[in-house]
């Protein structure tokens, strides 16, 4: 489809280097983002002075509207690079990345004046200047994901033009493993620098003043203001590496019908199961009630999200240049392995909101200087899920190549399951820290041993003209998964929660005090919301056990051969290590 | 020829200019009208209004609703961020407040009829009405209709000024400047605003005389760490609907103690739930 003929031959191996580590940047900063708001979204909501008993819904936005928006141009972008060229793609995909993020770290400013104008002289509206805020978060998030999403798939088509076939391995396996680092240190990052600022700010304020800089304290605005210079000075040095490097314009046509039905599907189906409320803030378990009802249109939405897929499997079939190319499927390591990494995502979503939910649940009181301990606390938290599933891929790679794709998922599987399981029986409002993180590192290592496997499998099973579309399959599949597990988990702890709280509520008993009921309440809602992170987390670990039915019909090791030549695993393992 | 073409080329320009600067004329304006007298009439329309929504949004640095220094608290704990809600004449009100307790944000629903209140908040009365004092000594008819509510506030301006016309959200609006001692307008933020020097800034609809937009800043907030003033902004807007407000349905455990919520909630809402949990 591209002609990488020319930029091969004109590039010089040390500038193929100086482009690698330039797109690195906005790679690692775009993932750091997938993550970032799953620690901090309390102390987010505090700051901005929403209530977060009655907002989460709106709040989880930041969340949602993220990821969908991230899996929509991961979808999309890399057909569009295919077309007009990588360069161009790039810069304007980082230029928008860098827009969304100037927007959310101001967004109190003139993003909420904007939408403050548009709601009172377009809709004749009065609306609340906090929640006009809040509005302006969540669409500078989306902007944000719809530029970072582009980023990692056009950065690998990238390298695919600028290098060889034979030398693609190394250096797409180093953009996987610094996307992978992102989103692994994105909350520990996020809520170990919202607390830093919180104890901090001031002091660092009154440097920045005899600097002669008369900035604000900083807080989780600074977060996203960071991106911005980080984001400009990755910008002008790509303008200038890429420059000259040709990419002639690919065959065919963006599928601009698959992209919309595809759009749709995902959207729809998220709003219409409740993709509404976030669930990463512990305190928002007393505000779950509020979606309890839900929304008149969710059927008619999940109808419509349903008809669109329909429409979406059949137009992709039948065009010569699909968004996604279904054929794929008929192959049986790429269907198994990407059924299985749909339920892996789900599952690591899952271990992502509930340690957050405990948390922040059990913080020493409601304050908001406890709150922002707690976003530092779930991120450390969170760390030992990431982090051994980080360094479990690896050797989930070897255990690939000696006991089969099939064993080493399905064992990594069995592995989560187990841990989740510990983990619904434990969790109590006295749980201490390391007993969770000794679950979540299990959760963490099964998860990790099936990244390399399921990769793997897929890449090894397609045709070399297929990988790239094979392996973006496999991590787009991933976060369709993860993005379900926010909306579906949300809609069940929402009615857990309000049924466990109105259980709890229809045994007061009669001619109650205020204080007394109020004593009641905040007990019922505590334990009904442990009571659900248990539930959510035994959910989780059936789930992993059902993922081992599609897991079971992988076949075949990482040890592969391709045109009677003998591929080590190493090299498959590395352009498949990016498994989100 | 080329002489006379030149002459009525330059005829026609300057018909033309005429004509555009005839059109373009800012008419004569009506004179504006003095201060008091918009005042008084707005004043007027609250206090004879069967029906008002209401907002009030703080921004800007923090007003506390309890003192610095509170014995056996902290002191400056709840701090008030918005209300939205609506007034029934002679003595109803019902509103959304939203406060900052210890530095989280929370909303009560408020209902006040005469001297009798209740409340509502999702931990504290899981999520039903509890009949109980929610601001002790608050009564609406004193808000709105009697001589110390907002009519009262609204004649305790001083160097008042119209400083024109504006259009506000595409409404044409007197805008009226004044200031005023905190004590002397504190109806208009339901007794939470302090302080001596307030600056007011009035909006009035030309066409119907009543007051949309009341915003009052107070210079003396500004710190080093608060670098944006008090900021109070009401709106009154709705006037005479069809607004209702009932007593809450309570169902079955009517709770009628006399209590008010700082005394309950500025422990922390989980802590008290955890220390529970652990019993």
């Amino acid at each position: 489809m591209t002609n990488a003929a020319t930029p091969q031959s004109t590039v010089t191996t040390h500038r193929r280097w100086l482009i690698l580590a330039l797109v690195l940047v906005p790679v690692f900063i775009g993932a750091l983002d997938l993550t970032i708001v799953s620690a901090i979204l309390p102390e987010v909501l505090t700051r901005l002075n929403i209530p977060i008993d009655t907002n989460l819904g709106t709040a989880a936005w930041a969340v949602t509207g993220y990821l969908l928006a991230y899996t929509v141009s991961m979808i999309v972008m890399g057909r569009v690079s295919d077309l007009i060229g990588r360069r161009s793609v790039y810069l304007v995909c980082l230029a928008i990345f860098i827009g969304g993020s100037w927007w959310v770290a101001t967004a109190h400013e003139f993003p909420t004046a904007l939408l403050n104008q548009i709601a009172r002289q377009g809709l004749h509206q009065r609306p609340d200047i906090n929640q006009l805020t809040l509005l302006a978060v969540i669409i500078g998030r989306v902007i944000q994901a719809l530029g970072a999403g582009a980023i990692v798939p056009v950065s690998m088509a990238l390298v695919g033009d600028l290098y060889p076939p034979d030398r693609r391995a190394q250096p797409i396996g180093i953009i996987g493993a610094v996307d992978t680092l992102g989103w692994v240190l994105g909350h520990l990052y996020g809520g170990v620098m919202v607390s830093f600022f919180n104890q901090n700010g001031a002091a660092i304020e009154q440097f920045l003043q005899q600097l002669g800089l008369n900035w604000p304290a900083p807080d989780w605005h600074t977060l996203f203001f960071l991106n911005v210079p980080i984001g400009l000075l990755a910008l002008g040095l790509t303008w200038w590496a890429l420059r000259g490097v040709e990419h002639p314009a690919g065959e065919g046509r963006f599928d601009i019908i698959g992209g919309i039905l595809v759009s749709l599907t995902l959207i729809g189906l998220n709003v219409a199961v409740g993709g509404n409320t976030e669930i990463t803030g512990a305190t928002s378990l007393n505000a779950l009630d509020t979606q309890a009802n839900g929304s008149p249109f969710n059927l008619p939405l999940l109808a419509g999200a349903l008809l669109s897929f329909a429409l979406f499997l059949i137009w992709e079939w039948f065009q010569k240049y699909p968004l996604i190319d279904l054929h794929l499927f008929r192959k049986r390591n790429v269907s198994a392995a990407s059924s299985t990494n749909l339920l892996v995502g789900f599952c690591l979503m899952l271990a992502l909101v509930s340690v957050p939910l405990l948390v922040n649940l059990r913080a020493e009181n409601a304050s908001a200087d406890s709150i922002a301990n707690a976003a530092e606390k779930a991120g450390i938290l969170l760390s030992s899920l990431t982090v051994p599933m980080m360094f479990a891929a690896i050797p989930g790679g070897g255990l690939a190549n000696r006991i089969g794709y099939r064993t080493t998922t399905m064992l990594g599987m069995t592995l989560a399951g187990i841990g989740f399981l510990l983990a619904g029986l434990t969790w109590q409002a006295d749980t201490p820290d390391l007993v969770m993180a000794a679950e979540m590192i299990l959760v963490g290592i099964g998860l990790g041993l099936t990244i390399s496997p399921i990769g793997t499998a897929v890449i090894n099973d397609a045709n070399e003209s297929q990988r790239g579309i094979s392996s973006a399959l496999v991590i787009i599949l991933r976060l369709v998964g993860m993005t379900i597990a926010v909306s579906t988990l949300t809609t069940f702890a929402l009615s857990r929660v309000n049924y466990l709280v109105g259980v709890a509520r229809d045994t007061f008993a009669a001619g109650l005090t205020p204080d007394q009921i109020q004593h009641l309440s905040v007990q019922a809602y505590f334990a009904s919301g442990i009571k659900v992170i248990d539930e959510l987390l035994l959910i989780g670990s059936v789930v992993c056990f059902i993922a081992l039915i599609p897991a079971m019909f992988l076949r075949g090791t990482a040890r592969i051969e391709s045109s009677g030549e003998t591929r080590p695993h190493r090299l498959v393992e590395r352009e498949v290590i990016s498994g989100r | 020829m080329r002489i006379f073409r030149m002459r009525a080329l330059g005829t026609v320009i300057i018909v033309m200019v005429m004509a555009l600067a005839a059109c373009s004329a800012t008419p004569t304006e009506a004179p504006l009208p003095d201060p008091q007298t918009l005042l008084n009439k707005a004043a007027t329309e609250v206090q004879n209004a069967k029906s008002i929504k209401i907002k009030l949004q703080l921004t800007g640095a923090p007003s506390y609703v309890d003192p610095p220094l509170t014995l056996g608290g902290p002191g400056n704990s709840i701090a008030f961020i918005s209300a939205d809600g609506a007034y029934v004449a002679p003595d109803r009100v019902s509103a959304s407040v939203v406060a900052s307790i210890l530095g989280i944000p929370g909303k009560v629903d408020v209902t006040a009829i005469g001297d009798d209140q209740w409340m509502k908040n999702q931990i504290l009365t899981a999520g039903r009405w509890v009949k109980r004092i929610f601001s002790p000594g608050f009564n609406a008819a004193k808000l709105i209709s009697s001589d110390s509510g907002i009519q009262s506030a609204l004649r305790a301006l001083k160097d008042l000024k119209v400083v024109g016309r504006e259009n506000i959200d595409g409404v044409q609006m007197y805008h009226v400047t004044g200031n005023a001692a905190g004590a002397d307008i504190s109806a208009l933020t339901v007794g939470l605003i302090r302080g001596s020097d307030v600056i007011v800034d009035i909006y009035i609809p030309i066409d119907t005389g009543r007051v949309d937009r009341v915003i009052m800043v107070q210079p003396e907030t500004v710190t080093p760490k608060e670098p944006k003033p008090t900021t109070w902004t009401l709106e009154l807007f709705d006037y005479n609907s069809d607004e209702q407000i009932a007593a809450p349905d309570l169902g079955d455990t009517v709770a009628t103690a006399q209590a008010t919520i700082p005394v309950t909630v500025d422990s922390g809402m989980l802590a008290t739930s955890e220390a529970t949990q652990a019993k």
